[in-house]
């Protein structure tokens, strides 16, 4: 019998429930013991994270869309993870969330690093329960459109750094050219100047953003 | 001589505007001199038919000027000639003539002619008039030989009529301008004229020394007797002073000129005439009396009437001298016969004081006539000097008057062309506010045409905004919320544990990948709805707009084209506010008059040109109704501000083609 110290974060009720039920199911065949928690929100998490012992095995199940925190620390569920990265480096991180867009998933692999990464849509009954498994006794575990991801990137040859990425994910939420500088510690200038270059890398010039933002899209950087 | 050069420059001057006529008023003006000469030779029959004949000639010249030229020409010709009916009529014609073409030149020689004319028959207050005006006309134009000669021509009958005074003054005005003209000839006829008034007044040193002078001016010549002239005005000047010695030297002098005889017969008989009277005082008498006889006889042939009194005066004293007083009463008679046709006064006065004496019976009646007439006289001369007085001060008040308006013409002129200059000034200074006010207006047009096209776009981006940020909201709706409990649904219903059948299990298992399938369906719709983003200042779409709004409207179909619609953005802000303005008139008239089911509009650009194609199916255009409402008016506007080209075709009863070229300028 191994003990598990499960925390479930997770906004949905009937979500954090579905998780129980496969813990549950994976206790009986497995003979793992889950201590499980469920927290609703950033604060109740954070309270939570902090009484577990930072020895002990743990393994949390990460929303990503969560109301942000009452003192306005953290603004998601991404900024949560790195908290915990950072609190309980032993423990792993199953980020579950229905983002399913690049540039999200692509941010969350490199700021939390998380030992399983479920695209809620992704997955069947019997999958969360293999995932499950596989994180705890060999991670990492990636449902399909993140594995996909990743491979789109090993292959591509384009290398786009944090900055031009958020600039594209900024663009293709349609946020104004003349606020970008307001969100993107750039000059307007500045970010002119990477949009052209992304433009030229993607071997479309000339063209509208709208083009860049389409072949952005189609090569998973957004 | 210098009417002639005159009158040549005077052609060089026309003949640059009118060369044919002048060619052929030159061709007339050659002929009348050619004539004139010929008209000298003949005789006094026929001459005046050839005057005739040349007036005729000159009459034919063209040019207002020449004519006069020539008149002028022929009249002088004719005074000389004596023909005075021809010369009168002649001269009055030109005088006419040349007042009407106000040529001052030939005013002032007829005048002279005049002058002339009336001075040859001794009517010596009209021929003072009329050289006075002369003078005056010479004045006007600033003919300074002329001038002089005027003076001198009206000295000359001041003398005459002793009004020595005046005379002498004229005389010195006169030689001062000969002077500065080194007029030889002139000079001479002042400076013995001015020793005659001298010797008159009985200053005759004076006179002798003007008489001197007179001679340096010319030269000692057998082919002139100028100077024999005033050699033997000297002698009568020395004959008075009582130096009789001086005097004979003179007339000798004079006699070394055999030609005197050739030359003038008449001064030939005046020089014997007064040679032998000096005689006569110095009581030389041999010879003398055949001299006074020959100068007698001369004078009876040349008709020198005057010279014919004086001689019958010289040989009534001769006689008187001799103690004939029978035959020095005869001559004296004689004498004063003459002199009286003459009207010759002084020679009438002197005819009297010798009949006074050699008469002794009628001595006191003659001294009471001679009385009578010197005091006559001495009225006269004053009224004369009188008139003339009053000739002078009635043209120097003329001259004056021209003078003052002819300053106050000039005034005229300088101050008309200011306030012309000034009124220019004004008119341009406000032709160029309006045009600056223009400028101006048009400037503020434009800058609100692109207020206007920023507020559009601003409109636009506003409801687009709205939309998307509703938009986003139902996605994220959609993929946070609904999406994630169908997710926490499916799960939990995989982990439901009930009893079926196998079949039952796999159909379950089935229905959870649909409900898989479901929610992968509302992402992409939430991603659908969310990747839509607008782009700024979409031109083409703010059209696109407009026009779907118009068709709800009007109720119609329309099909919007544009193939490259990114590139319209790239034109200035004024042209896209009036293609908009444009279009937008355009779509109230389809809706308002058209009936059109369908409106097509093109958005193309072609190589050099921006070009927009509105087409309907509705009723065109009505033919008297042509393209000239206000809608129309404002059109043609905005299209010629944005300098770009209108076409309209239209098929009565199936439609209306608008085609709009647009330069691209930049």
């Amino acid at each position: 019998m191994q003990n598990l110290n499960v925390l479930i974060v997770e906004d949905h009720p009937i979500i954090a429930n579905a998780y129980r039920l496969a813990l549950e199911s994976i206790s009986q065949a497995k003979k793992y013991e889950f201590k499980i928690d469920v927290a609703d929100s950033i604060d109740k998490a954070i309270s939570i994270i902090n009484s577990i012992d930072s020895g002990d095995q743990t393994l949390i199940f990460l929303d990503i869309k969560l109301e942000k925190s009452s003192d306005k620390k953290y603004l998601s569920g991404e900024d949560l993870g790195i908290e915990i990265r950072q609190v309980l480096p032993n423990a792993k991180i199953i980020v579950a969330t229905t983002y399913n867009d690049n540039y999200r998933v692509n941010n969350i692999l490199k700021s939390i690093n998380p030992d399983g990464f479920f695209i809620k849509n992704d997955i069947l009954p019997n999958e969360l329960l293999s995932g499950i498994i596989e994180v705890i006794e060999n991670p990492p575990y990636y449902s399909k459109t993140v594995q996909k991801l990743i491979r789109k990137h090993i292959t591509s040859e384009i290398f786009l750094d944090k900055i031009d990425r958020q600039i594209l994910f900024e663009l293709s939420l349609g946020t104004k050219m003349k606020d970008l500088p307001n969100i993107i510690p750039m000059s307007m200038g500045g970010i002119e100047r990477r949009k052209r270059q992304m433009k030229e890398s993607f071997e479309i010039y000339d063209k509208e953003d709208k083009y860049l933002l389409e072949i952005a899209r189609l090569k998973g950087f957004i | 001589m210098f009417r002639i050069t005159f009158v040549i420059l005077m052609f060089t001057i026309f003949s640059c505007e009118k060369n044919l006529t002048i060619d052929s008023d030159l061709l007339l003006y050659d002929k009348v001199q050619i004539y004139l000469k010929d008209s000298i030779n003949q005789m006094d029959l026929g001459r005046k038919n050839q005057f005739l004949k040349v007036i005729s000639y000159s009459d034919e010249i063209k040019n207002d000027s020449i004519r006069n030229r020539s008149n002028l020409l022929i009249a002088y010709k004719l005074l000389q000639l004596g023909e005075d009916s021809l010369f009168n009529n002649l001269n009055q014609k030109v005088n006419i003539l040349s007042k009407k073409t106000k040529d001052t030149f030939a005013i002032a020689d007829t005048h002279w002619n005049y002058g002339h004319y009336y001075s040859k028959r001794e009517k010596i207050d009209s021929a003072y008039y009329h050289y006075y005006q002369a003078y005056k006309y010479y004045l006007l134009i600033e003919h300074q030989n002329y001038k002089a000669k005027m003076l001198y021509n009206m000295a000359y009958l001041q003398s005459i009529s002793r009004d020595y005074i005046s005379s002498e003054s004229k005389l010195i005005r006169a030689i001062t301008i000969f002077k500065v003209l080194n007029k030889k000839k002139s000079l001479f006829d002042c400076y013995s004229l001015l020793g005659s008034i001298y010797a008159e007044l009985e200053d005759f040193e004076n006179s002798v020394k003007f008489h001197k002078k007179a001679m340096t001016y010319v030269e000692n010549s057998e082919s002139n007797i100028y100077l024999e002239k005033s050699l033997n005005d000297l002698g009568i000047t020395y004959r008075k002073m009582g130096d009789f010695e001086k005097s004979f030297h003179s007339f000798n002098t004079a006699f070394l000129n055999k030609s005197i005889r050739d030359l003038d017969e008449s001064f030939y008989a005046k020089i014997i005439d007064n040679y032998a009277y000096t005689r006569l005082l110095n009581n030389e008498l041999t010879g003398v009396l055949d001299s006074l006889y020959i100068a007698q006889e001369i004078r009876k042939s040349t008709d020198d009437y005057s010279g014919l009194a004086m001689s019958k005066l010289h040989l009534s004293k001769f006689f008187e001298k001799i103690g004939d007083t029978q035959q020095a009463l005869k001559y004296g008679k004689d004498a004063l016969l003459i002199s009286k046709l003459n009207g010759n006064n002084r020679d009438v006065l002197e005819s009297l004081i010798l009949l006074s004496r050699v008469d002794t019976n009628n001595s006191e009646e003659y001294l009471r006539r001679n009385l009578e007439l010197s005091n006559n006289l001495q009225r006269e001369q004053l009224k004369l000097s009188n008139k003339f007085a009053r000739i002078s001060f009635e043209t120097d008040e003329y001259i004056d008057k021209t003078h003052k308006l002819s300053l106050q013409r000039i005034i005229l002129i300088i101050s008309s062309i200011s306030v012309i200059f000034i009124i220019s000034l004004i008119f341009s200074v406000r032709i160029q506010r309006v045009k600056n006010k223009k400028l101006e207006l048009e400037k503020s047009q434009q800058e609100a045409n692109q207020e206007i096209y920023r507020l559009l776009l601003d409109h636009q981006m506003k409801i687009e905004e709205g939309r998307l940020s509703e938009r986003n909201r139902i996605s994220e709706d959609l993929h946070d919320g609904v999406l994630g409990k169908i997710f926490g649904a499916r799960i939990n219903l995989g982990f439901l544990d009930f009893q079926a059948g196998k079949v039952e299990r796999e159909k379950f298992n089935d229905l959870l990948e649909e409900l898989q399938i479901i929610e992968r369906e509302i992402r992409e719709i939430s991603h659908d709805l969310k990747s839509n983003s607008i782009f700024e200042n979409n031109y083409i779409e703010l059209l696109e707009l407009l026009l779907k709004e118009s068709s709800v409207i009007g109720s119609f179909n329309y099909e919007f084209n544009s193939p490259n619609p990114y590139k319209w953005n790239n034109l200035n802000n004024n042209v896209k506010v009036n293609i908009y303005r444009i279009l937008q008139e355009l779509l109230q008239n389809i809706i308002k008059h058209s009936n059109a089911s369908l409106v097509k509009v093109l958005m193309k650009i072609e190589e050099k040109t921006y070009v927009v194609e509105i087409h309907d199916n509705g009723k065109g255009l009505i033919p008297n109704n042509n393209f000239v409402g206000i809608g129309h008016k404002n059109i043609k506007a905005r299209i010629k501000k944005i300098s770009a080209q209108l076409n309209i075709t239209s098929n009565p009863g199936k439609g209306l083609s608008i085609i709009i070229t647009i330069p691209n300028k930049s």
